[in-house]
């Protein structure tokens, strides 16, 4: 069998293994493990095992995910978050799925200090989340927006994803930074329209809001306040440069902490947090281990090569280059890590895309939304996967139904960057 | 193809270091055998993740590997004497001394897990700062520089400035805001990661260097038969480690004009080992670290001795 | 069977805690780096505490908090996709869970013997850390050890779930 040919079938395996209910990690570890002793040899598996989760677990990279976590979820054991939603509530009033359309601002926001996604959804299921069942919003829309509102973590600079692109291609980082700020609010407002549209077909998604006055949407202001102090706090120290973004979680982290101990919070309480904070990173990281063990089998299984060169070989006009690219990223997105993808791809569809005469920042930012939707569309959507991890009650099913409207929106947006490449360009 | 070679290495695959240097390793490896070792090469980490490359040639992850001595900390400390600021002076020669010394035997033995192809360094590392104009070591004092190595730490501490660790890709997000006030890095390592972007005031001093390895799992090459093993053979040495040295220069050149073209501020301190205002700072940084591997009972001032030397000499030959 | 089932499951709790102490670790060190480069910078250099090694700690405290947490976590943090299985029976759905417990006991398993390999190479090699100069030795030591009771208590909770699947008989 050809390299490519076990490469497609251990994606076979996996999604069975998912399939039948093996954890996500396992599937990914076990079929990585198989396919690599296939196209390599036995012992070099085994080595995979040792150095895949050795090489997660000490990327400084990954150092703010479990801070953002415990960040959460002091913020909603000192009532922080409470506070922060009943403040959103009153403000919206009887607009619809008020609590969506400020988890999606918050997304927003918080995109603009952590250049991942996963931490972006991970950092939000555990405030929103809550707040939205408590109030009646219905398990796919409240997931869903959560799952879409963490992709926009990767193109709102500073991002990572767009970082790596302007590196491999030799771009200006600055250029590229400011290229993501237009489509990344693009993609909040369009998210927020696919929330109000949602709502006004089904109306039972969410539970609407009591109409309020002028004077205690002022009131609600004052919740807004502690919540929104963190944040000044963080963005303001990475914009006065006293931090950077990957320290900023653990400053984060720590003001939280204190409005905490405050509140009275004691020992106790931090305990009980801390448990909880490594009960769900335990969780995120047993699958990011797992996508990485699979990442070095679908590496040796030279698939996105081959992929590329078939397109590569069609000869096709330049729209038609672009329009099979991008469809090559959205099936690469669905089985595999989109941080992976880019290093893996870009350097191989990035001649082709000059050749045909696109801009490159402008094809940045449409390759990283377009490996972003991987992030979630099934079967492979990590985001939904970390969101799956904050909840006991909601099947992985309803979190992909949720998201599907979003998907919808993430395709107008692409559609409308494509016509309109002043949207990307503009700022420059 | 009998021997199909998994070259992992880090360097994005638009870099020239990869399509001049790797790729046509490999092309040459592939005509020299008639096709029968293929040479697949995994740029940008796609492999292998830069501080596990080496573990990973040994585990035969990867077959092949370029990567950093350094990442794997104090297995390869005859081989970083090479870095100590005053041996390198351009890439090629510096290339030249690292490599004279691997074939002169005197760093051999740090390398007994693998089957070395080619060694090489990249050119002089230079301080870059938004800022701060530096002259003088006093220049230095109270500026927070993003340290390259652990030796480059305790030189800036020497001079009053406080080393700070981050990933080389996060400089320049670092840079940007003003966590950190400098770099220090080669004109290539400018040019790579776009430093001129935010940098205006340019030292160039030769603080350190950094060292490479591209080397082969040692089964892999064993079990090849003699006419493959003399065609990786034929690839491997001095030749290789000379061309891989002149790419950098180039791309050091690249990066030098860049600066110049935008006008930037560049201060050129020659011979700075020689230089009296810096001279006492560099010598008890390289006499620190000659004399902690002594204590461990390596022969540290030998190599280094023999580096001057050849230091000298590739210098004529370049 | 009993004694040493209560002993694997005190160990991964104390194994626990360590995890906690090391999130708490990372943020301090985190905030320690921040605060005394600002200071730093303010005072133009006069007040140096900077300190070395700070994403060092921050990348190894990752390490245990992770590793150490999940020996005690294995059989609450995983994430399935239950979109085809609703139908399953308590029952089968018992044993599917402790076949893969015994598949995560595995994997461990696996990971142990080469991070042994691992703690075999690097003693005695001189290969450290690159600011803090720890030995590797103690690295791999500690990582075989959050493997090894990974393995132990995978294998326990495949156990216990095969006897919960043997008692829902009815
Ligand atoms: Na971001
Ligand atoms: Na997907």
């Amino acid at each position: 069998m050809s390299s490519a040919a076990i490469g497609f079938s251990c994606i076979g395996l996996m999604l069975v293994l998912m399939a039948i209910r093996i954890p996500i990690a396992l599937a990914m570890a076990t079929s990585g493990f198989v396919g690599f002793s296939l196209i390599v040899a036995f012992d070099p598996a085994l080595a995979i095992l040792e150095n895949g989760p050795f090489e997660v677990l000490t990327n400084y990279n990954f150092t703010p995910i479990p801070m953002f976590i415990l960040m959460g979820i002091l913020a909603s054991k000192s009532k922080m978050s409470d506070q922060l939603f009943g403040g959103a509530r009153t403000l919206f009033g009887s607009w619809p799925a008020g609590i969506s359309l400020a988890s999606l601002l918050s997304c927003g926001i918080f995109s603009a200090i952590s250049g991942s996604s996963v931490a972006t959804a991970a950092s939000m299921s555990r405030v929103a989340l809550p707040e939205m069942r408590k109030h009646g919003y219905a398990a796919s829309l409240a997931t869903g927006t959560l799952a879409a509102g963490g992709t926009l973590g990767i193109i709102i600079p500073p991002s990572i994803a767009l970082l790596l692109y302007a590196l491999i291609t030799e771009q200006s980082v600055g250029d590229m930074f400011m290229a993501g700020l237009l489509p990344g609010i693009l993609g909040l407002v369009l998210y927020a329209l696919a929330v109000v549209i949602q709502v006004k077909l089904k109306p039972g998604l969410a539970t609407p809001g009591e109409p309020t006055t002028l004077r205690e949407k002022l009131v609600g202001l004052k919740g807004l306040l502690p919540f929104t102090g963190v944040f000044v706090v963080i963005i303001g120290g990475i914009y006065m440069g006293i931090f950077t973004p990957t320290e900023a979680a653990a400053v984060g982290a720590f003001c939280t902490l204190m409005i905490a101990v405050k509140r009275g919070m004691r020992l106790e309480g931090f305990v009980a947090a801390l448990k909880e904070t490594l009960i769900t990173s335990s969780m995120i990281f047993f699958m990011i281990i797992g996508a990485e063990i699979f990442g070095f089998f679908l590496s040796v299984s030279r698939i996105s090569f081959e992929l590329v060169d078939f397109v590569n070989s069609l000869d096709l006009s330049p729209y038609m280059i672009l329009f099979s690219v991008l469809v090559l990223f959205m099936l690469l997105g669905c089985v595999m890590d989109s941080i992976a993808m880019l290093l893996l791809t870009v350097p191989v569809v990035f001649p082709l895309i000059q050749a045909a005469g696109f801009d490159p920042v402008w094809f940045g930012v449409v390759a990283v939304i377009t490996v972003e939707l991987g992030m979630i569309t099934p079967p492979v959507g990590m985001n939904v996967f970390v969101i799956k991890a904050f909840t006991h009650d909601i099947s992985i099913g309803t979190i992909f139904r949720g998201v599907f409207p979003f998907v919808l929106s993430d395709l107008v947006r692409l559609a409308l960057i494509i016509a309109f490449p002043v949207l990307t360009l503009g700022l420059l | 193809a009998d021997y199909t070679l998994r070259f992992a290495h880090f360097w994005p695959s638009v870099s020239p270091i990869h399509k001049e240097v790797f790729q046509k390793w490999a092309d040459q490896v592939e005509a020299d055998s008639d096709g029968r070792i293929e040479v697949e090469i995994y740029p940008g980490s796609t492999l292998s993740k830069p501080p596990a490359q080496y573990e990973a040639v040994i585990n035969r992850i990867a077959d092949v590997t370029a990567t950093v001595q350094g990442y794997t900390a104090n297995r390869f400390p005859l081989t970083q004497i090479v870095e100590l600021p005053g041996i390198v002076k351009s890439a090629e020669q510096g290339s030249c001394v690292i490599q004279g010394l691997y074939d002169e035997g005197l760093t051999t033995a740090e390398y007994d897990e693998t089957h070395p192809v080619f060694l090489f360094t990249h050119g002089q590392g230079h301080l870059h700062t938004t800022d701060a104009e530096i002259r003088k070591p006093s220049d230095l004092e109270g500026l927070r520089i993003r340290r390259p190595t652990q030796v480059v730490a305790s030189l800036l501490e020497r001079l009053g400035a406080a080393p700070v660790g981050m990933p080389a890709p996060e400089s320049y997000q670092s840079m940007q805001r003003g966590v950190i006030d400098g770099v220090a890095l080669p004109w290539e390592g400018v040019h790579s990661f776009r430093i001129n972007e935010l940098a205006n005031n340019h030292t160039e001093i030769g603080l350190y260097s950094l060292s490479f390895v591209v080397t082969m799992n040692k089964q892999v090459y064993n079990s090849m038969p003699e006419d493959l093993q003399q065609v990786i053979d034929d690839n491997s040495g001095m030749a290789m480690a000379t061309a891989a040295g002149e790419m950098f220069d180039e791309v050091d050149a690249m990066g030098r004009q860049d600066a110049v073209d935008a006008g930037h501020n560049i201060i050129t301190l020659e011979n700075a080992t020689e230089n009296e205002a810096w001279k006492p700072v560099l010598d008890a940084t390289i006499e620190g670290y000659l004399q902690d591997l002594e204590d461990k009972g390596m022969p540290a001032r030998k190599v280094y001795q023999r580096a001057v030397e050849l230091s000298e000499q590739c210098q004529q030959q370049s | 069977m009993s004694r040493f089932a209560s002993i694997v499951d005190a160990i991964s709790r104390v194994m626990l805690l360590v995890s906690g102490f090391m999130i708490t670790a990372m943020m301090l060190v985190v905030l320690a780096e921040v605060s005394t480069r600002a200071l730093f910078g303010l005072t133009d250099g006069s007040l140096d505490l900077t300190f070395n090694g700070g994403i060092e700690i921050a990348r190894f405290a990752l390490l245990f908090a992770i590793l150490y947490a999940l020996p005690c976590n294995v059989d609450r943090s995983q994430v399935v996709v239950d979109l085809f299985t609703n139908t399953l029976s308590d029952r089968s759905i018992a044993v599917l869970q402790s076949i893969c417990f015994i598949g995560y006991g595995l994997l461990a398993l696996a990971m142990s013997y080469r991070f042994w390999g691992s703690v075999g190479h690097s003693y005695g090699s001189g290969e450290t850390t690159q600011d803090l100069n720890i030995p590797m030795f103690y690295i791999y030591a500690a990582t075989l050890v959050g493997t090894g009771m990974l393995c132990l208590r995978s294998g326990l909770v495949a156990v216990r779930r095969i006897r919960e699947a043997i008692g829902i008989t009815s």
